[in-house]
């Protein structure tokens, strides 16, 4: 069987070596480690053993050739014998194919079921942090595809992807600062027959801070009527002169102005719960819930409402939704609000108890504006008892506010109101 | 009595002379015993002098000329005071640490007492005229490591002399007609660092005047247990010069009391140094040491009590005054009142010193007591502000640390409170937060037009003639151009010479510029360091070659202690922008295939340390270096030098900047941080991962220090958020280095979305052959399998655990 003599890799990452010489010639004797040839590199000389005891039966690589270390330089095998293949025979290694291609197709891993978000959100990586607070994402509304369910950096990204594409009514407050919320359930729904309805990202995103709302404060609505009569005569009197400006003057921005005052008044019900205590807001933030229809509701937020004029809110309510109905709120324009007005009187409704915007310490409901007989009082006119009853016709309104039972007690709650109400009905 | 003086002059020393200089030893005697009472009574930490060594070091500063350098050690204060390098006040103000390179030109204060040196640089870093001023390198406590540097410092003489395309640098030479003068205690002569010096020396035929100060302890260990025969000259002996030869040393005995032969024997002694260059070693004996080692000892303890009665007799001022009295040349009253005048010179001396130390921070006191006041006045704390204001107060000498502390203890006494006033004192913290940090931590690195960041990258060109060759023939023409181009440029090591380099950088080159441009050194890497020291201390540009990384170890004492600090602990008075160029990571072998990078890089801070993928990145960095007046570490890929790469048409001008990596494969799923030889493993990883649809980003660092100044890295990161470092270091060593860096430096935590992973290597050295090479460092499937196991939890889906 004939042996190979390879070019050997000469010291410490040579590469190659040049023949120099042979030392001995096709068809003649050699003994195992007698010198067989002379190899130098750039940086020493050599000379090769024989690797075997034999005849030279070939040799491959003339004097004077430089080759790679590997390469197959001759022959050597009993007298007689011929080369294997010539010199066309491939000895030098074959590179190895180190790693088999793992496939990649999107097999319906089986091993990794979607688990639920009853165990939790798991390892929250600080870069999904990152974006979950700065994009405000509830990360139990985002599906982890990583190992056991985790959320990764790619699913959040999706996530947001899906988010800027649906309509833009995910602008729901600061998320509660207590646990993320436990959608429940739904009732199995298959026993009467019917159409399932897919739920948008938007309608879920309600539904689980509603449900997440009424289940973390008890909720207490108390009613007061105001007689908007100096409100609309000043309205009547600035409307026009604040058109020109390009400013619609609502009756929103009255209301909103009403509640600074008397969240000045009452510094309690800026506020929000936490274990530690309650925390009162330094700024007074008023978020407009805002209906966009089908789509659902958002609520765009003033900031620092303290701080503006009538004509400035009205300028900022236009502003506000203007842009929610047009999709162009920033996301920080829906943050932060710390008491949140809604105004469920413009569908007709005359009075209702809407839901606690967590974690604010309340809402106030704003109902129809309707022209009611009203009993008026005054004094003076009546020479006997000094004052007078009348009947009158009055643009009335039903205010409603709805406060959470752990901050707020009836009393305080009522104070609160009547400030807005007394702000309104003596409008200057 | 007439003819004794006139005895007198024929010692060439004039009356006037002799008595200047008994002067000057009663004044550096006192400089000694005041400056223990100040460290005593707790004015200054710690003490350290040179009480009993006046006499030598006066006879040895009459054979200093300017253009000569020192390099010596925490006994040589009478030497400084007498060639005119250091006042007595400047003494004083470094035993207090007056941080104020006005005040302690030496150090401005970083280094404890008795550490000498003189300013070589202008305030912007640029070269004074060294060859028209005395000198001083700057010391180093570690005993023996002045011995090194003394190697190059007496070796730039002849090369300055011996090699003409350097005679127009007169600046820094005179025809080579400089002597390093060293100075080493007995004790130090017992240290391998000593016996390495001496002999390079010799080998060198370099200009050192050596004068060993024997006072026969090393602390309190007697010569009985430092040197054999207890006698250093006689252990010398064998390094004497025979008679017409210019091979060896001239040895010369003298006694350290004994002021006509001192002077005598220095300035024989200099004058066959100066002229001749053949270097000399003055062993100087019975010298005394009145005070002890220091201040933290006291030498009655392990001295016996006739040692002691014999060092009070051999006193050399005592001795000095005798033989004046003796001679005539003055009588008993005329030296005491020098003595007293001495005494009294001193101590105002001394009091100026502290005085001006302490004046700027008790004014500083004054500003923070009176803001405290302010501040109490509308503060619920009052009480506790006014107990903070006493304490402060009180402190009979005030640091600025006690000021400091106090505005702390004030800002947390009134946490929370609105006061107007807070608001001066925080920026009064902010400003003094600056000054100080301007005060310790400044000059770490070149600050200089020439600093190693300021050279301005210039791209390598290539045309179609651009051929493809061996990487050590990039580098063999990088050295060559440089050579040309630079006649301080001197390079030399172990077989750098007549061999060119073990792997070829330097071949055909000592032919070209002669055998003192391009020199074997004998197998000595700690004065191979050394040697390169002193060289660019005196305006050279030496390429100091260590042959293996594995063998920097011997020289990283050296380098970390000496070389690394010296910009900053003299605060930019001195530099040496040395190359020390070394080959590593990946051969053969334990000793030739390490990679202790964190190691290096963390004893190296001062310097550049640089990590090149191949010869051509190499190139480049050797000549941004040669622009800079930053000292570096370039550390080449030993597996590099036969890997063919394509030659840049400007190779002797094109830069790479430092601290800016490249991506040398951009992807966006996964990055992988490396460096060197493991730049090839990781190209490799990355093209498999390809296959299975992974693409990793590689970033190759290429300098460790400085780490990425761009932060481009982080730039990738955000990209990816998952990360990977990989090297050839131990667990825990570089890649911890980058990953902090990135981490926490770049801030790139929040960016994460994958937990950070290291891959070095095993954290024993590696084993021999190719497996024990594949079992210790980190290999190519290794690399693969860590990268796609990160992807196969972020999308198991797609990628399935290959284990399963």
């Amino acid at each position: 069987m004939p042996v190979q003599v390879i070019m050997p890799q000469l010291g410490e990452s040579v590469v190659e070596g040049t023949v120099s010489k042979w030392l001995k010639a096709k068809g003649d004797k050699v003994e195992e480690f007698e010198p067989l040839l002379e190899v130098n590199t750039d940086k020493v000389d050599s000379e090769i053993p024989s690797p075997a005891s034999g005849t030279i039966l070939e040799i491959l690589v003339p004097e004077g050739t430089t080759v790679n270390a590997g390469t197959l330089l001759a022959w050597i095998g009993e007298e007689g014998e011929t080369a294997p293949g010539g010199n066309g025979s491939p000895a030098e290694r074959v590179a190895v194919e180190k790693a088999e291609p793992v496939p990649t197709a999107p097999g319906t891993a089986s091993s990794t079921p979607p688990l639920g978000r009853d165990r939790g959100l798991g390892f929250i990586s600080p870069v999904v942090a990152k974006i979950a607070s700065e994009e405000d994402v509830d990360l139990s509304q985002v599906v982890g595809t990583g190992q056991s369910g985790r959320i990764t950096k790619k699913d959040v990204l999706a996530y947001l992807e899906r988010r800027r594409e649906a309509p833009q009514a995910e602008g729901r407050p600061s998320p509660p600062p207590t646990a993320a919320p436990v959608a429940s359930p739904p009732p199995t729904a298959a026993a009467v027959p019917g159409e399932v309805l897919p739920l948008s990202t938007v309608r879920q995103a309600i539904a689980d801070h509603m449900v997440m709302s009424k289940r973390t404060s008890p909720h207490v609505t108390t009613v007061m009527e105001i007689d908007l009569s100096r409100v609309v005569a000043h309205r009547q009197a600035n409307k026009e002169a604040l058109a020109r400006e390009g400013v619609n003057l609502t009756f929103t921005a009255y209301f909103v102005i009403a509640a600074v005052n008397a969240l000045k008044a009452s510094p309690i019900v800026n506020s929000s719960w936490s274990e530690a205590g309650i925390v009162l807001h330094r700024e007074i933030n008023i978020g407009m819930a805002t209906s966009l229809g089908e789509a659902g509701l958002i609520v765009p937020v003033i900031k620092n409402a303290d701080r503006l004029s009538l004509s400035g809110i009205a300028r900022a309510v236009n502003d506000l939704a203007q842009r929610a109905r047009a999709r162009l709120l920033k996301p920080d324009e829906v943050k932060d609000g710390t008491f949140t007005i809604t105004n469920h009187g413009t569908s007709g409704s005359l009075f209702a108890t809407p839901i606690i915007n967590q974690p604010q310490c309340g809402i106030l409901g704003v109902g129809a504006i309707q022209k009611r007989v009203v009993v008026i009082s005054g004094e003076n006119s009546d020479p006997i008892s000094g004052s007078f009853d009348a009947i009158a016709i009055r643009p009335m309104v039903y205010v409603s506010f709805t406060f959470d039972h752990r901050i707020l007690d009836g009393a305080i709650a009522d104070y609160f109101l009547g400030t807005v109400v007394e702000s309104l009905n003596n409008w200057k | 009595m007439g003819t004794k003086k006139a005895e007198a002059v024929a010692l060439e020393a004039s009356i006037q002379e002799i008595l200047q200089d008994y002067r000057l030893a009663a004044q550096s005697r006192q400089a000694s015993l005041i400056g223990r009472r100040e460290v005593m009574s707790g004015k200054a930490k710690f003490g350290i002098f040179g009480d009993g060594k006046e006499l030598a070091q006066i006879a040895m500063a009459k054979a200093f000329k300017k253009g000569d350098f020192r390099s010596g050690y925490y006994r040589d204060q009478t030497f400084m005071f007498a060639i005119g390098a250091t006042t007595i006040q400047e003494f004083f103000a470094q035993l207090y640490a007056h941080a104020d390179v006005e005040a302690e030109p030496a150090t401005a204060g970083r280094s404890m007492n008795a550490h000498f040196a003189t300013r070589s640089l202008n305030p912007d870093g640029s070269w004074k005229e060294l060859a028209e001023r005395v000198n001083s390198s700057a010391d180093v406590s570690p005993t023996g490591s002045q011995m090194p540097r003394l190697v190059g410092l007496a070796y730039a003489s002849r090369l300055y002399r011996e090699l003409p395309e350097l005679h127009a640098y007169k600046n820094f030479s005179k025809n080579g007609d400089e002597i390093a003068f060293g100075t080493v205690g007995n004790a130090t002569t017992a240290e391998g660092m000593f016996w390495e010096s001496i002999n390079a020396v010799g080998v060198l035929r370099a200009p050192m005047l050596l004068s060993i100060w024997d006072d026969e302890y090393g602390i309190s260990v007697s010569n009985e247990f430092q040197i054999v025969k207890q006698n250093i000259s006689e252990l010398l002996r064998g390094f004497e010069r025979e008679p017409g030869s210019r091979e060896g040393f001239d040895l010369y005995l003298v006694k350290g009391w004994d002021y006509p032969a001192l002077v005598d024997t220095y300035l024989r002694a200099a004058a066959i140094v100066r002229s001749e260059h053949v270097p000399a070693i003055i062993h100087v004996i019975e010298l005394t040491q009145p005070q002890g080692h220091s201040t933290s000892g006291s030498h009655e303890r392990y001295k016996t009590k006739e040692r002691l009665e014999w060092e009070h007799e051999h006193d050399c001022l005592r001795k000095f005054r005798e033989w004046i009295v003796a001679e005539g040349i003055a009588n008993v009253e005329e030296l005491d009142q020098i003595e007293a005048d001495s005494h009294r010179e001193v101590e105002e001396a001394r009091k100026r010193a502290w005085q001006n130390y302490l004046s700027p921070i008790q004014e500083e006191r004054q500003e923070v007591i009176q803001m405290i006041d302010r501040i109490a006045a509308s503060s619920k704390e009052a009480a506790r502000l006014a107990e903070i204001k006493n304490i402060l107060r009180s402190i009979p000498t005030p640091l600025r640390r006690d000021n400091m502390a106090a505005v702390r203890d004030v800002l947390i006494a009134v946490r929370g409170e609105d006061i107007p006033e807070k608001s001066t004192l925080l920026a009064w913290k902010e400003e003094q937060q600056n000054l100080n940090e301007e005060r310790y931590s400044s000059h770490l690195y070149s600050d200089s037009e020439n600093s190693a960041l300021k050279v301005s990258a210039v791209e390598p060109v290539y045309s179609d003639g651009s051929p493809m060759v061996y990487g050590f023939d990039i580098l063999n023409a990088c050295f060559d151009a440089a050579l040309a181009r630079d006649p301080r440029v001197i390079a030399f090591g172990e077989d750098v010479g007549r061999l060119g380099d073990v792997n070829q950088g330097f071949h055909g080159l000592q032919a070209k510029y002669g055998d003192l441009r391009v020199s074997d050194t004998g197998i000595r890497e700690i004065t191979i360091a050394g040697q390169a020291i002193g060289m660019a201390l005196r305006g050279l540009r030496p390429i100091a070659e260590i042959q293996y990384l594995d063998y920097l170890l011997y020289a990283l004492q050296i380098l970390s202690d000496d070389l690394a600090t010296l910009h900053w602990r003299t605060k930019g008075g001195q530099k040496a922008p040395v190359i020390v160029r070394t080959r590593g990571h990946r051969l053969e072998g334990i000793w030739h295939s390490g990679s202790p990078m964190a190691g290096i890089t963390h004893l190296l801070r001062g310097m550049l340390v640089l990590v090149p993928r191949n010869m051509t990145q190499a190139a480049g960095f050797y000549n941004t270096m040669l622009r800079s007046d930053d000292p570096a570490l370039v550390v080449e890929v030993l597996n590099g030098y036969r890997i063919k790469e394509r030659l840049p048409d400007n190779i002797g001008e094109f830069t790479i900047p430092v601290g800016v990596p490249e991506v040398i494969r951009p992807g966006d799923d996964v990055t992988v941080v490396t460096y060197g030889a493991c730049c090839r493993i990781a190209l490799e990883a990355a093209r498999l991962l390809s296959m299975v649809g992974i693409e990793v980003e590689i970033v190759d660092i290429r300098s460790l220090l400085p780490f990425d100044t761009h932060g481009l890295i982080l730039k990738s990161l955000q990209k990816t958020s998952r990360i990977v470092f990989l090297d050839e270091d131990v667990p825990g060593g570089t890649t911890a280095y980058m990953m902090q860096e990135v981490l926490e430096n770049q801030g790139g935590y929040p960016w994460l979305d994958s937990p950070p992973v290291t891959i070095p290597a095993k954290p024993h050295r590696p084993a021999y052959g190719s497996d024990g090479d594949y079992w210790s460092k980190p290999n190519v499937e290794q690399v693969f399998e860590t990268v796609y196991l990160m992807m196969s939890e972020v999308d198991p889906a797609r990628y399935p655990d290959l284990f399963q």
